[in-house]
């Protein structure tokens, strides 16, 4: 009795099984037909892929609402994430030629991703007037330009500021830092803003901070470098330009705070939880970051100000970079709608509104000046502080292909460097030879 | 006679043949998800496959490449061996010292039994090592409690002297499963043994080194081989827990086969990578195999 009740319920399992088979066979029979009926108007079909936090989706999803309102022809697919794994997913549909039509890349890995043959010229969509450039900025455009083809067009653009505790300042009983501020007096303050707040006889503020992410040539470094003639690529890309007495001061001057003692150790800043740095734990009285951070900063109790980075020594260099670009991918059939979508994100007055600082400070010019009056203070302070950086010498270089991997290696090695495992020497030494070998990948 | 004999026959290759068949799910499984894309792994590792495009076939150069161009090949190989070293030995004492308090007649001894088998459960996911990262931080819990008696704080995972050991034993932390393989295995020694140890006198120390070891020693065999293979594929909580930080302490082979995969996008290398680590893993077990000769002890 027993074993015919157990075949029983195994026949009972397996007829499940089939019915469930068969069932889902009919839906994707439904869904091929599906398919097939829409494919006579696939062509005004475009899907938008794009990476972010919970106020950008809201954001852009509005925005392509509009762009649906205003072209009902058009069916347009949005398909968004975090920032973890984005990249990922985009390679594996791309290999899969299953990828978006238009694509938020980052700033860094368009070359990259071009190199793979991966993304479109816009030249042409350019010439025929779909995607409007005329309201954009020049040098930062160049830096999409691979062999004369424009590849990627910026949404927004970011630069480094300076951002500091109002609260340490005056507990310090010093002045808040001014426009006119060199590294000198950057690290003078950095020296008197490093104090024992709760006299327990232990340093528990320090004057400046590590910024722990973008470490490698994205900000820092970077700065210091131009700041002292030096530039990061050999003029073809081919090789790093960085190994030189500009580059070994550039390490030695971003080290020298941690040598003094003016940062907190490298395992408090550590021992952080994920994506907050010092600053936002209260830790150090000023740091040099990214400007979209000042929205994050404004969103927690910090009375913090902003000013523009201090002044070079030898002179005066600043940087401006895109913080995401649009991009359209080779799998995309349909240019022409991929390209008013983007110029719709670019230049469109509601969008402009609606998307506001989403995607940093907006690389439309009319936009910037028109969303300006509407921005909070701090977003105010950081406007003026791109306005006036733009206003000085900037040095923009392109990102080569393979940076994605530079960027990881020189975050890493970075950190031996200043944990003690090497001296700023060798750091340049063995950086320049691992750079060398991934860029010798791309460029022949 | 001759009639019941075919019978017995009939029923034996019935039962073969229905044998299979219900095998045959796990079998297509095998061959389709573990046999096959091994094969095809194994020949993506002699070309500079890239996700993007076809690959082409570059012979021995990626495993040149690796013995003698890529210095993380060789710093993740001895920091991982450091991990197994670390991790093997303590996940097994922990696991035996677990096992024979559990093997005590106590009340409620299930209650005790399923308690300490739960790390192991819940213990492999994402949401246990951020736990881990949290309860191990500066400000965390751990800290806190030796604050209390006056000592640290201590930097359990942002100190490159420190991480590597904190990770392994929080790995350890999941004995369970080779708690449990011991727990039965100390059922099986037969008391005879130990009564024949009482009446010789033999204290308690060498009733566990002269019986109880040698009776388990089979089943040490299989927990140190497990071990040992688990721990050279070390990846989850050093991937979310410290990424191979700080200063590259805790950059295990694993996580280098991970980005040379996913970062760098080279399929064909990371194969590479893939196939020494499980020569280096066959390897071991080899060596471990052939010296078990020497101190596993099998009753018949």
């Amino acid at each position: 009795m027993k074993k015919r009740g157990v075949a029983l319920l195994c026949i009972a399992l397996l007829l499940i099984s089939a019915l469930v088979g068969c069932s889902k066979a009919n839906t994707t029979n439904e869904a091929n037909e599906g398919a097939n009926k829409t494919e006579t108007n696939k062509s005004s079909e475009i899907r938008f892929m794009w990476w972010g936090g919970e106020t950008r989706h809201k954001a852009t999803v509005g925005a392509v609402e509009i762009y649906k309102s205003i072209n009902p022809n058009v069916v347009v697919e949005t398909e968004y994430s975090g920032w973890d794994g984005y990249f990922d997913k985009l390679t594996t549909q791309l290999a899969a030629n299953t990828g978006p039509d238009v694509v938020q890349m980052s700033y860094t890995n368009v070359a990259e991703y071009v190199a793979r043959e991966q993304l479109m010229p816009l030249d042409d969509l350019i010439e025929k007037g779909i995607i409007d450039i005329s309201n954009l900025s020049e040098a930062t455009l160049d830096m999409y330009r691979i062999d004369g083809k424009l590849y990627a067009i910026p949404a927004g653009v970011s630069t480094s500021l300076l951002f500091y505790n109002k609260e340490y300042f005056d507990l310090a009983g010093i002045d808040y830092p001014t426009e006119n501020w060199t590294w000198d007096d950057y690290m003078e303050a950095a020296r008197k803003l490093t104090m024992d707040t709760d006299g327990d006889g232990k340093i528990d503020v320090w004057g400046t901070s590590y910024v722990e992410d973008p470490v490698g040539a994205d900000l820092g470094f970077k700065k210091y470098l131009y700041e002292r003639g030096g530039k990061l690529w050999s003029e073809d890309l081919k090789s790093i330009a960085f190994n030189t007495p500009e580059g070994l001061a550039a390490v030695e001057f971003i080290k020298k705070p941690l040598e003094e003692g003016i940062m907190p150790p490298l395992e408090i800043t550590a021992s952080n939880p994920q994506n907050v740095d010092d600053f936002q734990t209260k830790k150090v009285a000023m740091i040099i970051n990214f400007s979209p951070m000042t929205q994050t900063y404004m969103s927690s109790d910090i009375n913090f100000g902003i000013e523009r980075t201090p002044k070079g020594l030898e002179k005066d260099a600043f940087w401006i970079n895109p913080s995401m670009v649009y991009s359209v991918t080779k799998d995309c059939v349909n240019a022409k709608e991929a390209g008013k979508l983007i110029d719709f994100l670019i230049n469109n007055e509601q969008a402009g509104d609606i998307l506001a600082l989403e995607r940093g400070v907006p690389s439309n010019s009319v936009t910037r000046k028109r969303i300006a009056e509407s921005l909070s203070d701090a977003e105010k302070l950081m406007f003026d502080c791109i306005e006036k950086s733009t206003s000085d010498d900037i040095v923009n270089e392109p990102f080569p292909a393979g940076y994605m991997e530079i960027h990881s290696l020189l975050k890493r090695e970075f950190e031996n460097m200043m944990y003690g495992k090497y001296n700023p020497q060798e750091f340049l030494d063995v950086v320049e030879k691992e750079c060398n070998k991934i860029l010798s990948k791309f460029y022949e | 006679m001759f009639g019941i004999k075919s019978k017995q026959l009939d029923t034996s290759k019935y039962n073969n043949k229905a044998a299979f068949l219900f095998l045959l799910p796990w079998i297509i499984g095998v061959l389709l998800f573990t046999i096959w894309p091994m094969i095809q792994s194994l020949w993506l590792s002699f070309t500079d496959y890239s996700i993007y495009g076809s690959a082409k076939f570059i012979g021995l150069d990626n495993y040149k490449e690796m013995f003698f161009d890529d210095r993380m090949f060789k710093n993740s190989l001895i920091i991982t061996l450091k991990y197994v070293i670390m991790f093997v030995p303590v996940k097994m004492v922990a696991a035996l010292f677990v096992a024979i308090l559990l093997n005590k007649k106590i009340r409620g001894m299930a209650i005790y039994r399923t308690i300490y088998y739960i790390p192991s459960i819940i213990g492999a996911g994402i949401a246990m090592a951020v736990t881990w990262k949290i309860v191990l931080s500066r400000d965390g819990f751990v800290n806190d409690i030796l604050s209390i008696f006056g000592i640290g704080p201590f930097d359990f995972l942002t100190s490159p002297k420190m991480a590597l050991g904190t990770l392994a034993i929080m790995g350890a932390w999941q004995f369970g499963s080779a708690m449990v393989v011991f727990l039965s295995a100390l059922k099986q020694v037969p008391n005879e043994l130990y009564e024949a140890g009482d009446i010789d006198g033999a204290g308690k120390i060498r009733k566990f080194f002269k019986i109880t070891l040698p009776m388990i020693s089979s089943n040490i065999l299989f927990n140190l081989i497990m071990g040992i293979i688990n721990a050279f594929q070390v990846f989850t909580q050093v991937s979310v827990i410290t990424n191979g930080g700080p200063a590259d302490s805790t950059y295990v082979y694993m996580l280098h086969l991970y980005r040379t995969a996913f970062e760098s996008h080279r399929m064909g290398y990371s194969s590479a990578l893939a196939w020494i680590l499980t020569l280096i893993i066959f390897a071991f077990t080899v060596i471990i195999f052939w010296s078990s000769k020497k101190w596993v002890y099998y009753e018949n």
